[in-house]
C-alpha cells in the first residue's frame, strides 16, 4: 500500500514536471521529443513512463507523456495534439484495433508499440515497430522447464491457465508453451485448459472446479505468476498434494519469486521491463533520426518487432530477481 | 590468306541487326509486363485470398463466439439458479428449438454420466406389435373402422378427389367418383407406426381393383416433413387379388409416428380398389439395439463423449473438435463445466453444416475453395465435400491436404503454393482451427494467360509491322546508297563519266556531292596523269636511246682502255727493249770503232789494187780493135757464098718441072695399053717404069732445094753472129774506156772515204756516249710506264664498272619504258569526261 502512494506521488510529480516541460515548447536541446500514450493511468503504466522519462533524460531527449484510459478517442486526440510538439511516439494502443487510426493521427511520425501488441500488418519496418518481450519465448520456457522435469514421463498431463482471451501475451505466451511442448514428441494431455484473466482468484477458482474432475495432472502453466499463485491455493485450500505437480509463471513478480523461493512454485520468467524500455527509447531516436532498427538487439529481420529475451528463474536462481 | 567474302547488301545487315533487336526489344517488353502483370495479379490473388479467408475466418469466429456467448448467457444463469430436476428439465426444453443454430438446445451431464437434455431429445418410445408382430392395428379389416376419429386407418380426399372408404366383406373397398388432381387426392392412411433406427421391415397387404388400374404405397414421417422411410412404389393392381409385399430398414433416427399411405388419386382410372390383410412386420432388429437401454452403459458412453471429456477440461466454455454426436450428426459442442457445487459438464451442438455455410459459401474468390481444419490433430472440420469431414488431412490421400497437414504441423503458415495451388492459411483465434483456402494458380493465371496470349499477338504483329516498316524505311533511305554503290562500281571499272544525284539533303546527299566531287578531280587527275604518262613514255624512250648509246660507248670506251692497257704494256716492254738495245748499241758501238779502224786499212790497200785494174784494162781495149776488123773480112766472104747458091735454087726448079710432065705422060700411056688389052700389056710395063723415074727425079729435086735453103740460113746467121760480135766488141771498147774513168773516181772516192771513216768513229763515240744515256731514260721511263699500267688497269676495272652501270642503266630505262607503257595503257583504262 505504502508502494503504491509513493508511486501515485512519484507520477504526480512526473506529471507536472512533464506538463511544465510541454509548456516550455518542448524545444529544449538537441535530443528528440518523444510523447508516450500510455493505455491507462495508474501505477503500472506511471512507473513505465517514470522509467521511460528516466531512459529518455540519460539520451538528452524530451519526454512527454499522456494516458488515455482506455479510451480510443482520447488516445487519437492525445496523438493528434501532441503530433504537433514531438518526433516520435511511443504508444500503448488501448486496442491492437485502432493501430491504423493511431498512426493516421500520427502523420508522419514515427510510432514505437509498447505494452499491446498491434497486428503485424499493421507494422512498417522501421516506421511503426513493436517494442515488447519475447512472450512466445516465456511459454517455451515454461514447457522447456516441464519437459527437462519431466524428461523420462513419456505422458505429461498439462493445466494451463490463460491471460484474457484476446491479449497477445497470453496468446503467444501460450503458443509457445503449447508448441514447444507439442514438439517434444511425448503424448501431452491438456487436462485443463481456460482463461483466467491474468487473475489469481479466477484461477484459483477455476483449478477448485478442475480438482473435481479427478483428473491427474503434472503441471499447472499459467500466463503469468498471479494465475499460477492462485492455482497453487487451490491445490493448498483443496488439501491436494502439489508435490508431484509443477507450477509455472511468468513475470517473476514478488510474489512469484517468493513463491518460487518458498517452494511452492517452480518456475517463472523474468520480463526485463528495463531492457524493453532502453531498446524504446534507444529506438525512438533511430526512428525519429529516420534510420533503422537493423542491428539493434532483439530487432527482428523484417524490421517490425525488437523483442527482449526473457530470463528463467527458478528456485537456482531466484535469489537474483527477488 | 584472306577469304574474298560474300557481299552482303547494307539493307540485310541493317535489317539483320535491327529485326533481332527490335524482336528480342518486343520480347523483352513482353516478357517484362508479362512478369509484372503476373506478379501484379499474384499479389492480388494473394491479396484477395488472403482478404477472402480473413473475412471467413472473422465471420467464424464472429459466428462461434456469438453462440459462445449466448452459451456463457446460457450457463451463468444455469449457474446462479438454485434448480432441481424438474426445473432444470423446463429449462433444457425452453432452449430445444430456441436457436437453429443448436436446435437440440443444451444439455448437461453430471459426474455419473447421466444425460439432462430436452424432452424431445429423450429416446424415442416405440410401442411394441401386436400378438402378430403386426404394427398396423386393424390390419385384417375384420373390425369396424371410423375413417375420421384420427386414429388407425383414416381415409381422405383432397385436391378435388371425391370418393368414399368403407370395410365390406371384411376388406376395405374404396369407390372413386373423380380421382382428383395428385396421388393424394384420394387417400387411405394409418399413423403411429414404430419406425426403430436401424431395423428392417416388411409391408404386405392383399388387394385388388374393380378394373386394372395403379396406385402408389409409402412410408412416410409426419412430423418430419413427410419424408419418406420406405420408397413410395407404384402398385399395379389387376381384378385378380394379390399380395403384394415390400421390404425396407429404417435409415433415419427412430420414429414413433410412421406413416403407411395408400395413394389412390390421379392414376388415370376411377375404378373402385379393394384392401385387405395390411401388416408390418420388423423382420430384422437394429444392430445397437442389445446397448440400449442399460443406463450404465449409457452413462459410461457419455463420459468417454467427445463434450463430456472436452468439457471437464474448463470451465469457460470452449468448443470441441468436430466429431459425429450421439445422433450422427456432425457437430462441434460448446463445452465446459459449470461453476457449482457439484460437478456438471454443459454442452450445446453446433451443427457444422452452419461453419460449412461460412467456409464454402463465403469465399470470395471465384474459384477459391476452402477447409476447416483442427490445427492440432489435423481433422477436417468442414469442407465442400462432406466426405472429408472429421477425418485426418493425411489419411485422405489428397496430396493437397497431406502437404497442407505437413505445412500446418511446421506451423509454416505464410501464403504458399501446394500442389499447383495458392494457399492461404488462418488461424482463428479462440480455437485450435485453422482455415485453408486455396485456389488452383491456373484459375488465377488465366487472365494472364489471356494477356500474355494478347501479348504473343501484340508481339507477333508489332515485330510484323516493324519488320515491313522497318524494310521500307531501310530501303527509301538506302536506295541513294545503292544508286552511289552502282555509281562507285562504275567508277571501279575505271568509268568516271557517271553522274551523280546530288540532291537529296543529307548524308548520303553529302555522300553523293562528295562522290562527285571525287569523280571531278579524278577525272582531272587521271588526265594530267596520262599527260605525264606521255611524257614519261617519251622521257623513259629517250632515256633508254641515251642510256644504250651510252653503254656502247662505255663498252667502246672498256675495249679502247684494254687496248690502251695493252699498248701501254706493249710499250713498257718497247721500253725495256730499247733500254736493252740501247746498251747493246752502246757496247756495238765499241765494237765497230775498233772495226772501223780495220776498214780504213783495208782502204788503203783496195786503192793500190784498183791501180793495177787500169793497167789492165787498156790492153783489152787494143785486143779488142783486132776482133773487129777480123770480122768484118768474113762478111765479105759469106756474101760470095749467098750468091752462088741463089743460081741453084733456079737450075733445079727447071728439072723440078721436065719430072711432073713425064710423070702425067706415064699416068697416059698406062691407060692407052689397057684398052689396047694384051697386045698392049707390054707397054704399060715399060708405061708404068717411065712413072716410077719420075717420082724419083722429083723427089731428087726437092732434096737438093732443101739443101740450098739450110746452107742460106746457115750463112744467113753466121752474119748476125759476126754483127752481134761487132757490136759487143764496140760496146765493151767503150765499158772499158768507162770503166778506167770509173777507176779514176773510185780512187777519189776511196780517199774521202778513209778520211769520213776517220770523222765517224769519232762521231761513234759520242754515239757510245748517248746510248748510254738512252739506256738509264729508258729503264726510268720502263719503272714510269708500270706506273702507268697500274693506272690504266684501274681506268680498265672503272670502264667495265662504268659499262655495268650504264648496263643497268639501260635495263632500268627498259624498264621504265615498260611502267611507262603499263601506265599509259592503265591510264588508257579510265574514262573520262571530255
Amino acid at each position: 500500500m505504502k508502494k503504491k502512494a509513493e508511486a501515485v506521488v512519484l507520477t504526480g510529480l512526473f506529471t507536472a514536471l512533464l506538463l511544465s516541460g510541454c509548456q516550455g515548447g518542448g524545444s529544449s536541446g538537441g535530443g528528440v521529443r518523444i510523447y508516450y500514450s500510455a493505455i491507462e493511468s495508474g501505477d503500472y503504466y506511471e512507473g513505465w513512463a517514470a522509467s521511460l522519462n528516466e531512459q529518455a533524460a540519460q539520451h538528452g531527449d524530451t519526454f512527454d507523456v499522456g494516458y488515455a484510459e482506455y479510451s480510443v478517442e482520447t488516445q487519437v486526440a492525445q496523438i493528434k495534439t501532441a503530433k504537433e510538439t514531438s518526433d516520435v511516439f511511443l504508444c500503448g494502443p488501448v486496442s491492437a484495433d485502432i493501430v491504423r487510426e493511431i498512426e493516421a493521427a500520427a502523420g508522419d511520425l514515427p510510432i514505437i508499440f509498447m505494452n499491446n501488441a498491434p497486428d503485424e500488418a499493421q507494422l512498417e519496418k522501421d516506421r511503426y515497430i513493436y517494442v515488447a518481450s519475447d512472450e512466445y519465448m516465456a511459454g517455451q520456457y515454461q514447457a522447456e522447464y516441464i519437459l527437462e522435469q519431466y524428461a523420462d514421463k513419456d505422458e505429461i498431463n498439462v493445466m494451463i491457465l490463460k491471460g484474457p482471451k484476446d491479449a497477445s501475451g497470453a496468446i503467444e505466451r501460450t503458443d509457445g508453451l503449447k508448441k514447444t511442448l507439442n514438439a517434444s514428441g511425448k503424448k501431452i494431455n491438456y487436462v485443463f485448459e481456460d482463461f483466467a484473466g491474468w487473475n489469481t482468484d479466477t484461477a484459483k477458482e477455476l483449478t477448485k472446479i478442475f480438482l473435481r474432475t479427478g483428473r491427474p495432472v503434472d503441471c499447472v502453466a499459467a500466463n503469468n505468476d498471479d494465475m499460477a499463485l492462485g492455482s497453487v491455493s487451490a491445490f493448498e485450500e483443496t488439501g491436494t498434494d502439489t508435490s508431484s505437480v509443477l507450477f509455472l509463471g511468468v513475470d517473476a513478480s514478488v510474489g512469484g519469486c517468493q513463491a518460487i523461493a518458498d517452494g511452492r512454485m517452480d518456475f517463472t520468467a523474468y520480463q526485463p521491463m528495463d531492457d524493453q524500455m532502453v531498446s524504446a527509447i534507444e529506438a525512438a531516436g533511430v526512428l525519429a533520426a529516420g534510420g533503422s532498427i537493423e542491428g539493434m538487439d532483439g530487432a527482428s529481420e523484417d524490421g517490425k518487432y525488437i523483442l527482449i529475451p526473457f530470463e528463467k528463474v527458478d528456485k537456482s536462481n531466484v535469489a537474483q530477481y527477488q | 590468306m584472306k577469304k574474298e567474302s560474300r557481299f552482303i547488301p547494307i539493307k540485310t545487315k541493317l535489317l539483320g541487326i535491327i529485326l533481332p533487336i527490335v524482336g528480342l526489344i518486343v520480347i523483352v517488353l513482353a516478357g517484362l509486363s508479362y512478369s509484372v502483370s503476373k506478379n501484379v495479379i499474384k499479389k492480388d490473388a494473394q491479396k484477395l485470398l488472403t482478404t477472402s479467408v480473413e473475412s471467413q475466418a472473422s465471420d467464424i469466429m464472429a459466428w462461434l463466439n456469438q453462440n459462445l456467448t449466448s452459451f456463457q448467457v446460457i450457463k451463468q444463469s444455469l449457474e446462479r439458479m438454485d434448480f432441481d430436476e424438474e426445473q432444470l428439465q423446463a429449462f433444457l426444453d425452453a432452449y430445444y428449438g430456441f436457436d437453429n443454430n443448436y436446435p437440440g438446445g443444451i444439455y448437461l451431464a453430471d459426474a455419473s454420466g447421466k444425460l439432462y437434455q430436452a424432452t424431445a431429445l429423450q429416446p424415442v418410445v416405440l410401442r411394441d406389435p401386436d400378438a402378430d408382430g403386426n404394427f398396423i392395428n386393424n390390419g385384417t379389416l375384420d373390425g369396424e373402422e371410423d375413417f375420421s376419429d384420427g386414429e388407425n386407418w383414416q381415409f381422405m380426399t383432397a385436391l378435388e378427389g371425391e370418393a368414399t372408404a368403407e370395410i365390406k366383406d371384411g376388406e376395405i373397398a374404396i369407390d372413386t367418383t373423380n380421382e382428383g388432381t395428385v396421388d393424394y387426392s384420394v387417400q387411405l392412411v394409418q399413423a403411429n407406426i414404430p419406425m426403430k433406427k436401424g431395423a428392417s421391415y416388411k409391408v404386405s397387404f392383399d388387394a385388388y381393383a374393380l378394373e386394372d388400374r395403379t396406385m402408389i404405397v409409402g412410408l412416410s414421417a409426419p412430423d418430419h416433413d413427410y419424408i419418406n422411410y420406405m420408397d413410395r412404389a407404384e402398385v399395379a393392381l389387376t381384378t385378380e387379388k394379390q399380395t403384394f409385399t415390400y421390404e425396407f430398414t429404417m435409415n433415419n433416427e427412430s420414429d414413433s409416428n410412421g406413416r403407411l399411405e395408400y395413394n389412390m388419386g390421379i392414376a388415370g382410372s376411377t375404378a373402385g380398389i379393394r384392401i385387405d390383410n395390411v401388416s408390418i412386420v420388423m423382420t430384422a432388429d437394429s444392430p445397437e439395439a442389445e446397448a440400449a437401454g442399460d443406463p450404465e452403459a449409457e452413462a459410461a458412453k457419455i463420459r468417454q463423449s467427445e463434450w463430456y471429456q472436452e468439457g471437464l477440461s474448463r470451465v469457460n466454455l470452449g468448443f470441441t473438435n468436430a466429431y459425429a454426436n450421439a445422433s450422427g450428426a456432425q457437430v462441434i459442442s460448446a463445452c465446459g463445466m459449470l461453476k457449482s457445487d457439484d460437478l456438471y459438464v454443459l454442452s450445446a451442438d453446433l451443427s457444422l453444416d452452419k461453419i460449412s455455410v461460412y467456409v464454402n459459401s463465403f469465399v470470395k474468390m471465384d474459384g477459391a475453395e476452402a477447409v476447416l481444419v483442427n490445427a492440432q490433430d489435423h481433422t477436417v472440420l468442414a469442407a465442400r465435400d462432406t466426405g472429408l469431414i472429421s477425418q485426418k488431412m493425411e489419411d485422405l490421400g489428397d496430396p493437397f491436404l497431406r502437404k497442407a497437414a505437413e505445412k500446418i504441423a511446421a506451423d509454416e503458415l505464410d501464403v504458399t503454393e501446394i500442389e499447383g495451388n495458392m494457399t492461404v492459411f488462418e488461424e482463428i483465434d479462440g480455437t485450435d482451427w485453422v482455415l485453408i483456402s486455396f485456389i488452383p494458380t491456373k484459375l488465377i493465371y488465366q487472365d494472364l494467360n489471356r494477356l500474355r496470349n494478347i501479348m504473343i499477338i501484340f508481339g507477333i504483329l508489332s515485330v510484323l509491322i516493324l519488320t515491313v516498316l522497318i524494310e521500307r524505311v531501310t530501303h527509301v533511305v538506302i536506295r541513294p546508297v545503292k544508286r552511289l554503290t552502282q555509281i562507285i562500281e562504275t567508277m571501279t571499272g575505271g568509268d568516271f563519266t557517271v553522274k551523280c544525284d546530288t540532291g537529296s539533303n543529307d548524308e548520303i546527299g553529302v555522300m553523293s556531292r562528295c562522290v562527285e566531287k571525287f569523280i571531278e578531280s579524278m577525272c582531272s587527275m587521271i588526265a594530267s596523269i596520262n599527260g605525264v604518262s606521255t611524257t614519261l613514255h617519251t622521257q623513259a624512250d629517250s632515256s633508254k636511246d641515251i642510256s644504250d648509246q651510252m653503254y656502247s660507248a662505255s663498252v667502246h670506251q672498256n675495249e679502247s682502255m684494254k687496248e690502251l692497257n695493252s699498248t701501254v704494256e706493249e710499250l713498257s716492254k718497247s721500253i725495256n727493249y730499247i733500254a736493252q738495245s740501247a746498251t747493246e748499241l752502246s757496247m756495238v758501238v765499241t765494237e765497230t770503232k775498233s772495226d772501223g779502224s780495220v776498214v780504213s786499212s783495208k782502204m788503203e790497200e783496195t786503192i793500190s789494187i784498183s791501180q793495177k785494174g787500169k793497167a789492165d784494162m787498156l790492153d783489152i781495149s787494143s785486143a779488142m780493135k783486132d776482133i773487129n776488123q777480123s770480122v768484118q773480112a768474113l762478111q765479105q766472104a759469106i756474101d760470095t757464098v749467098g750468091t752462088v747458091s741463089e743460081e741453084i735454087t733456079n737450075i733445079t726448079k727447071v728439072i723440078g718441072g721436065i719430072a711432073d710432065e713425064t710423070n702425067l705422060l706415064s699416068l697416059n700411056a698406062s691407060i692407052e695399053a689397057a684398052r689396047a688389052g694384051e697386045a698392049g700389056r707390054g707397054f704399060a710395063v715399060v708405061a708404068s717404069e717411065i712413072g716410077t723415074l719420075a717420082q724419083t727425079s722429083m723427089e731428087s729435086v726437092h732434096h737438093i732445094d732443101n739443101l740450098v735453103l739450110d746452107i742460106k740460113s746457115s750463112i744467113k746467121d753466121v752474119v748476125d753472129q759476126a754483127n752481134v760480135s761487132v757490136d759487143n766488141i764496140n760496146t765493151s771498147s767503150r765499158l772499158i774506156e768507162n770503166a778506167a774513168q770509173t777507176f779514176d773516181v773510185i780512187f777519189g772516192n776511196i780517199a774521202v772515204v778513209g778520211e769520213l771513216m776517220q770523222k765517224m768513229i769519232g762521231k761513234i763515240e759520242s754515239v757510245g756516249n748517248v746510248a748510254e744515256t738512252v739506256a738509264a731514260v729508258s729503264e726510268e721511263q720502263a719503272a714510269s710506264s708500270q706506273e702507268i699500267l697500274s693506272s690504266s688497269d684501274e681506268l680498265v676495272a672503272q670502264a667495265n664498272h662504268l659499262m655495268s652501270n650504264s648496263g643497268t642503266v639501260a635495263t632500268e630505262s627498259t624498264e621504265l619504258t615498260v611502267s611507262a607503257e603499263e601506265l599509259a595503257a592503265q591510264i588508257g583504262t579510265f574514262k573520262i569526261r571530255s
